[in-house]
């Protein structure tokens, strides 16, 4: 880039300038070449989900049970349904439900299920019902 | 920016080449926000982030680079001169716009732990696009007096390409804006095929309008090589159809060509074509 004006240029700035400039270059390369990893990557598949619950709480109508779910699978889900069930010691059973948006791939979403039963009375199970391709 | 002919550099600029710079980057940070929040608020961009099929986005995010080098070269932040300065300045406004779209994205919660790095760099890779074409464009939008007639100068040696090139990265702009939603698809389940017919002529007509508006507010429409009956007819047909390839390359991006019968993707590739061709239309008396 030889110019009669280029003397005018702070060295120090040109040096600012191409800073910038090289890092927006690692960025293109850098993001473009993690979506074309992911995309022939080994971890790929279709979403696992799996659910895991915290500690119930203790609320005024019932039972709050926080859970996470998580996706291991290489795609993302959508439309998660969750289901909890309790079983208590008499044998009434309790379940609820509820829905995940998305859970994307290798990512977790958390959501909360309400019983009227302290959900650790019982046998307590938690799955993923199905999900839809988004 | 202090390579351009020494009568063109904004004299302030010449004492404080920093400070210039400094301003150029506020700048264009400035204009990927304006242009790319509308987006980032949008629930369906975010789903995209992670959902859009990985090598389409990384496709967009490499097809990003030349749109922004091509504008940098007709109306970028930096007075430029050369290649490399245009190579330079697209490369600065991917930095900013994905730095913006990363600030923004962490502030409003819609990044967080327990997001996977696919995810996340999902999320901002996409929002980036819109953003860097924003911090590009920030200059001629923000920009001076002073710096609105270099670029008058620059559009008008822009010549037939860069006109098309102008109206390809106008209805890139309002396509990104109008796909992401489920609307596109819906609204062409509603439209018969005669709907369909009459939303192409009027996008055509209004490609047309455009030129002829342009041709009277001394803009740079009319390639002086070309008689003018040619120009009018040619450049709104031309116009037109890149819109439309813009149109079916951004929904088949976002995965809305998927599994989708011939007919109803040529439906929702005119109804994105009907937006994209305003934006095209309008980014040569806009931009």
């Amino acid at each position: 880039m030889a110019h009669p004006h280029e003397h005018q240029v702070r060295p120090g700035l040109h040096l600012v300038q191409w800073a910038f400039a090289i890092l927006g270059l690692a960025l293109v390369v850098g993001s473009a070449a993690f979506m074309v990893y992911r995309a022939v990557g080994i971890d790929g598949g279709p979403p696992a989900l799996s659910v895991r619950w915290s500690a119930a709480v203790r609320q005024r109508d019932g039972w709050l049970l926080p859970f996470t779910a998580i996706n291991g699978g290489g795609e993302p889900a959508a439309q998660v349904w969750i289901e909890a069930s309790i079983i208590a010691t008499d044998g009434s059973r309790e379940t609820s439900r509820t829905v995940l948006d998305y859970v994307p791939a290798h990512s977790e979403r958390r959501g909360g299920l309400v019983f009227r039963t302290d959900p650790t009375a019982g046998q307590l199970t938690i799955r993923a019902l199905g999900y839809t391709e988004p | 920016m202090q390579k351009d002919v020494p009568v063109a550099a904004p004299p302030h600029s010449r004492r404080h080449p920093g400070r210039s710079f400094a301003v150029g980057i506020a700048r264009a940070f400035a204009g990927s926000l304006i242009f790319a929040l509308p987006l980032l608020m949008t629930m369906e961009m975010w789903w995209l982030g992670f959902t859009m099929d990985r090598l389409r986005l990384a496709l967009l995010v490499v097809l990003t680079l030349p749109v922004l080098v091509g504008l940098a070269r007709y109306i970028g932040f930096e007075r430029t001169s050369g290649w490399a300065d245009d190579l330079r300045d697209g490369l600065i406004g991917y930095a900013v716009g994905f730095i913006a779209s990363t600030i923004v994205l962490v502030l409003l919660g819609i990044i967080e732990a327990g997001m996977s790095a696919d995810e996340v760099i999902g999320k901002v890779a996409l929002q980036a696009v819109p953003a860097s074409i924003g911090a590009v464009l920030a200059r001629s939008q923000l920009g001076s007096e002073r710096d609105r007639r270099d670029e008058e100068t620059q559009k008008r040696h822009a010549g037939y390409f860069g006109e098309m090139f102008i109206t390809a990265v106008g209805a890139l702009f309002l396509a990104l804006n109008l796909a992401p939603t489920e609307e596109m698809v819906l609204i062409s389940y509603m439209m018969s095929g005669w709907h369909t017919v009459a939303v192409a002529l009027l996008s055509l007509l209004i490609m047309h309008a455009f030129v002829y508006a342009l041709d009277f507010a001394g803009g740079s429409a009319h390639p002086s090589d070309m008689p003018r009956w040619r120009s009018f007819l040619l450049l709104p047909v031309t116009g037109y159809a890149i819109c439309l390839v813009i149109s079916l390359y951004v929904l088949w991006s976002f995965g809305r060509t998927d599994g989708t019968d011939i007919g109803q993707v040529i439906k929702a590739t005119v109804v994105l074509g009907f937006p994209a061709a305003i934006g095209g239309a309008a980014a040569r008396l806009v931009v």
